[in-house]
């Protein structure tokens, strides 16, 4: 292959970090107004009035909506593929609000000067209510947060219980098989809600086009699903709307969901001005979204021969005011995670979202899966200590293997499981134990009296897209210059999704990454796309692609035959046709010849005629063939202050083929290095009276470079029959070992066990004394 | 902080004058802190341009302005005092940030979980402000709020050993305790710091060492000595706990 598997510079890399207008701010209309929200200072309360009048009077001020301004239409603002499975719970503006943060008002005005002024002149009354904020505290309590509620599918929710969702899956009698386990863990973890702290915050600007289009610029994940939310809130016509994501500066979930378009479309369609909103760094970290915060009971049964035969996981997980994604984290936590382990007779999920008067949970890498690969994942470490079996056996004795089904698997059906078509999971655990030296250093070395060095491991996996729901189509279009446009509708966050969608259909039309041009995330010109989640860009928007750029191949092939008069076998080199009589033709000639009328006005006159070359392909498909990592931690722990120091650690990843091991790479660190911070320091803090403490990056702290180990990362590729060239998905997987490998490295290290995220210090150093106590 | 004005001095008696006169003016320093306040203030004193950026040894003492920043301090006092004041910045943010904050910004604000306070403690370090004159660093931390301006910084140049330990959940992070260990010109000195209160000698644990002690004994005279407290980095418990450790260790870094 010579553009696929080749480290292909980013095709916007250069761009971007040269300061050129790409991102969202750099484009918008210098006189689009100034927008923002103002914000409830409660985490529970009723508004019994806003007086806006006096705010209204402040030079520059424009606009200001209230909940009264709205049409109450019931909508969830999660950009997932219709019908959503996220309950419709909120309003555009609502008179209730439900955290700290939640929006009371839209202020525009004509300078941001004015705006803040204004927004000081607002008064609210508010009857403050009582909030629950503690998750384990939501269900059945009598302080009920939502009553209006509306499902698309059957999630199990109950409002009147604090029940966004809920999720429950079994095959197998789980408590007959634990009594014939000769050893079970039963462990109950907390994995805490972590912030996306994506480096360019939260914004969007809208205006009307000449035409009078509604266009809607955003820094988002999916432009698809963002137009059709901005239609049912406004009551637009969908085709009168049009929705753009230029670059984007890192989202990891967090823009995936509508927080600001609705609203300065909103103000574009009453003031008939361009309006645009910027989140300052507070409000993208306390006002948005977070990974979902659960609490996960695992009950995990062995055998002697280091048989895992059933685990049981029951899911309490905090959504927090609204239920974005709730149902669908919660099938992720089982799906991506539970089929891992093949062998196992019985198993058991049960998952449920509460709502509490916090800061919504929502998409962030790992989505659900995260949460419960650290469970599952220690619990597993667990077990092979009890069985006396050295936890990299245990896992060699039970991940499932090429050929193999499980009944949790995407794409199974009653006429049979799902089974996964490629894995190297057994290789990549061989490689990391070479990589990390695991034999001369399991389970621990002492360095002096204080410090002790551990070793620990863990695998994951994850899915690609959604199967059964997700569907990418993409069109590819040879130019008369002779180059190649592909038109998708995938969304490029930053990770390169666009550079490897180039480097697919070049890999297709035998040509190089020059010729092959992008247009991208655009309802107005690409073709639908679900948009940048569940790790899909380069599974599924990849396979659109791939198929798209076959089809115009062979439409050429086709069209070189008509130019060549010939019925003869003909071979495209990427520049040149060739009959297998010899005759050729080159694409310039080609192009030149069906373009330009007078040199073969023939060609325009038959009914064979030739119009400009185009294609389109879509995919959707059933299955979600997982990717799978095994990592591996090396960790030094000082037993007297319980600091725990990231020496080395090692991540071995099957994503299938490697589409550009350059990016794959820069994939691969960026989601350990979330991982560890995840592992070992971020934390969300809330005061008592519910607003989060967490809201500079001085008071929530993310891996810096000096906390960083070395990392070692490497691939051991498998070929996915379904997947483009046998690529697989890899940016979610990525975040799934770190917390469970350090955890287990800890655990060999000093004998204590975190089952509480973050580890901080402060909680080894008490595990620590616990465990002397105990002694 | 949002200023409605600002001014630049050019003398010293001018900058007094001004943050005199004008109730609510506020000096600035690296503004790092000051950027972090929602406040409004009616004058934005800026320091810049009193020539306080000289780094000077005289005999007895090294002097920094306060307007001198920490990498300037960094870069160009490394091998005095064993590398601590370098060590004791050196997790402050990253090198951009340290080449704006200010020296006279970092003591006078009295932060309370700063690491180089701990060390210019350990250092008997005395402190140069236009009205009031010189005082001990000891003196000022325990002193209410000083409207007055903050010039030099003189630290004694007699201190032949000092070792310094700092703890903190990630690297960059605020401390969650920190210490320093010194013998200088007037005998040991030891401090502890981000209790989260801000930096405290402990006569106790040098008074356990002058009278033979162990370094461990010390430290538990100044875990006993010492106040810690609860914030929501780490627990005051366990900060007396990280007092053994650090203490110790830094006595016996700093072989004592
Ligand atoms: C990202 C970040 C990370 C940080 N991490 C840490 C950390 O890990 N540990 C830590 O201890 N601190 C940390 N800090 C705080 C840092 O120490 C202070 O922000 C810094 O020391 C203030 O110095 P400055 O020169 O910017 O002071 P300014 O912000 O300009 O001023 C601070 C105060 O001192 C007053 N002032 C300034 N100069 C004088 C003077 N000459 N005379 C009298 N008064 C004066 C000002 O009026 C103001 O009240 C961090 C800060 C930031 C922004």
């Amino acid at each position: 292959m010579n553009v696929v598997h080749q480290s292909v510079d980013k095709i916007d890399g250069m761009g971007s970090v040269l300061g050129r207008p790409v991102y969202a701010e750099d484009l918008a209309p210098a006189d689009a107004l100034c927008v923002k929200f103002l914000r409830s200072p409660h985490a529970y309360a009723r508004i019994r009035s806003i007086l806006k009048d006096a705010a209204m009077k402040v030079p520059g001020m424009v606009l200001i909506l209230i909940h009264q301004d709205c049409k109450p239409v019931l909508h969830t603002i999660a950009a997932e593929a219709y019908p959503e499975g996220s309950p419709y719970d909120r309003y555009l503006l609502e008179d209730t609000v439900r955290y700290v943060g939640d929006p009371v008002a839209v202020v525009a005005g004509e300078t941001e000067q004015a705006v803040l002024e204004a927004m000081r002149l607002i008064e609210v009354d508010y009857e403050v209510l009582t909030p629950i904020l503690d998750f384990e505290q939501a269900l059945d309590n009598p302080i009920v947060l939502h009553q209006d509620v509306f499902t698309n599918l059957p999630i199990d929710n109950d409002p009147a219980r604090n029940i966004a969702a809920s999720f429950p899956w079994t095959r197998g009698d789980v408590d007959a098989e634990l009594k014939k386990s000769d050893a079970v863990v039963k462990s109950t973890y907390y994995v805490q809600a972590q912030l996306h702290a994506m480096t360019e915050t939260h914004r969007a600007f809208s205006y009307y086009d000449a035409r009078g289009i509604l266009t809607i610029v955003s820094s988002c994940q999916s432009p698809f699903h963002v137009q059709r939310i901005v239609s049912k809130t406004l009551e637009i016509p969908q085709y009168k709307i049009r929705v753009i994501k230029p670059r984007v500066g890192g989202a990891f979930g967090g823009k995936n969901s509508t927080f600001i378009e609705p609203f300065i479309a909103w103000v574009t369609k009453l003031t008939g001005r361009p309006a645009q909103m910027i989140f300052d760094r507070r409000e993208s970290l306390t006002c948005t979204n977070t990974r979902h915060g659960m609490r996960i009971r695992v009950t995990m049964g062995g055998k002697k021969d280091g048989t895992i035969n059933a685990i049981r996981l029951e899911v309490l997980a905090n959504t927090g005011a609204y239920g974005e994604h709730a149902i669908d984290v919660l099938a992720v936590a089982c799906k991506n995670t539970l089929p891992m382990y093949a062998k196992i007779s019985a198993v058991d999920y049960y998952g449920v979202q509460v709502y509490t008067n916090m800061v919504p949970g929502g998409a962030y890498r790992g989505f659900g899966g995260a949460q419960s690969n650290f469970a599952i994942e220690c619990a597993a470490n667990e077990l092979a200590h009890k069985l006396g079996i050295d936890p990299i056996a245990l896992r060699k004795k039970n991940i499932i293997e090429e050929g193999e089904s499980h009944p949790f698997l995407a794409g199974g059906s009653p006429a049979g499981d799902a089974i996964v078509r490629s894995t190297t999971l057994a290789r990549c655990i061989d490689k990391g134990r070479e990589l990390i030296g695991w034999d001369s250093k399991y389970p621990c070395r002492e360095l002096d009296g204080d410090r002790v060095r551990g070793v620990g491991m863990s695998v994951a996996m994850h899915g690609s897209s959604i199967g059964g729901m997700d569907v990418a189509d993409a069109e590819v279009r040879l130019n008369y210059d002779g180059g190649y446009t592909v038109f998708s509708g995938a969304s490029d966050l930053g990770t390169g999704a666009e550079t490897i969608l180039c480097q697919i259909a070049a890999e297709a039309l035998c040509t190089d990454m020059d010729h092959v041009w992008i247009v991208a995330a655009d309802t107005g010109t690409t073709p639908y796309d679900k948009g940048a989640y569940a790790s899909s860009s380069t599974y599924a928007s990849g396979n659109a692609v791939l198929k798209a750029a076959q089809k115009l191949k062979a439409e050429l092939l086709r069209g070189a035959k008509l130019v060549l008069r010939t019925e003869e076998e003909i071979l495209f080199d990427g520049r040149c046709f060739q009959t297998s009589s010899g005759k050729t033709l080159s694409l310039s000639e080609y192009l030149t010849k069906v373009t330009y009328w007078k040199f073969a006005p023939d060609y325009f006159a038959d009914e064979k005629t030739m119009p400009q070359l185009s294609a389109s392909a879509r995919h959707g498909g059933p299955t979600s063939p997982p990717p799978f990592v095994a990592g591996f931690a090396e960790v030094e722990v000082d037993r007297r202050t319980g600091k725990v120091t990231l020496i080395d650690y090692a991540e071995v990843v099957d994503c299938g083929t490697v589409i550009n091991p350059k990016l794959a790479r820069i994939q691969v660190e960026g989601g350990l290095v979330q991982g560890m911070g995840y592992a070992l320091f971020e934390e969300i803090r809330y005061d008592k009276r519910g607003r989060m403490l967490s809201d500079s990056y001085t008071e929530y702290h993310i891996p810096r470079r000096l906390d960083i180990p070395r990392m070692q990362v490497a691939f051991e590729e498998s070929c996915e029959p379904t997947g483009p060239y046998g690529a697989k998905s890899l940016g979610e997987v990525v975040f799934h070992t770190p917390a469970s490998a350090i955890e287990e490295a800890i655990y060999n290290a000093v004998g204590v066990r975190l089952r509480s995220l973050p580890m901080t210090p402060e909680k080894v150093l008490a595990a620590i004394r616990e465990k002397e106590g105990r002694q | 902080m949002i200023f409605k004005e600002y001014v630049c001095p050019s003398t010293l008696a001018e900058a007094y004058e001004t943050l005199w006169s004008h109730p609510g003016s506020v000096l600035l320093g690296g503004c790092t802190l000051l950027r972090r306040n929602t406040r409004t203030s009616p004058l934005g004193i800026d320091l810049g341009g009193l020539g306080l950026n000289q780094i000077t040894k005289t005999g007895t003492d090294l002097i920094l302005g306060a307007s001198v920043s920490l990498r300037e301090m960094e870069t160009s006092c490394g091998d005095l005092f064993d590398g601590a004041l370098c060590k004791a910045v050196s997790a402050l943010g990253g090198i951009p940030l340290r080449n704006v904050i200010t020296v006279g910004g970092t003591v006078a604000s009295r932060f309370g979980t700063s690491d180089l306070l701990t060390v210019l403690l350990a250092l008997d370090t005395r402190l140069q402000f236009y009205h009031s004159g010189l005082c001990t660093l000891e003196e000022y931390l325990n002193m209410p709020p000083l409207r007055d301006i903050l010039t030099e910084i003189h630290i004694p140049l007699g201190c032949s050993r000092i070792a310094f330990q700092s703890m903190r959940n990630a690297c960059t992070d605020y401390a969650l305790l920190n210490a320093a260990a010194a013998d200088t010109a007037c005998g040991l000195r030891i401090a502890v710091g981000a209790r989260p209160m801000a930096a405290a000698l402990s006569e106790a644990a040098a008074d356990c060492i002058n009278r033979g002690g162990t370094p461990a004994q010390a430290a538990e005279a100044s875990a006993a000595e010492l106040k810690f407290a609860d914030n929501h980095r780490a627990g005051g418990a366990y900060r007396r706990e990280l007092c053994l450790v650090l203490v110790e260790r830094a006595l016996k870094e700093a072989g004592i």
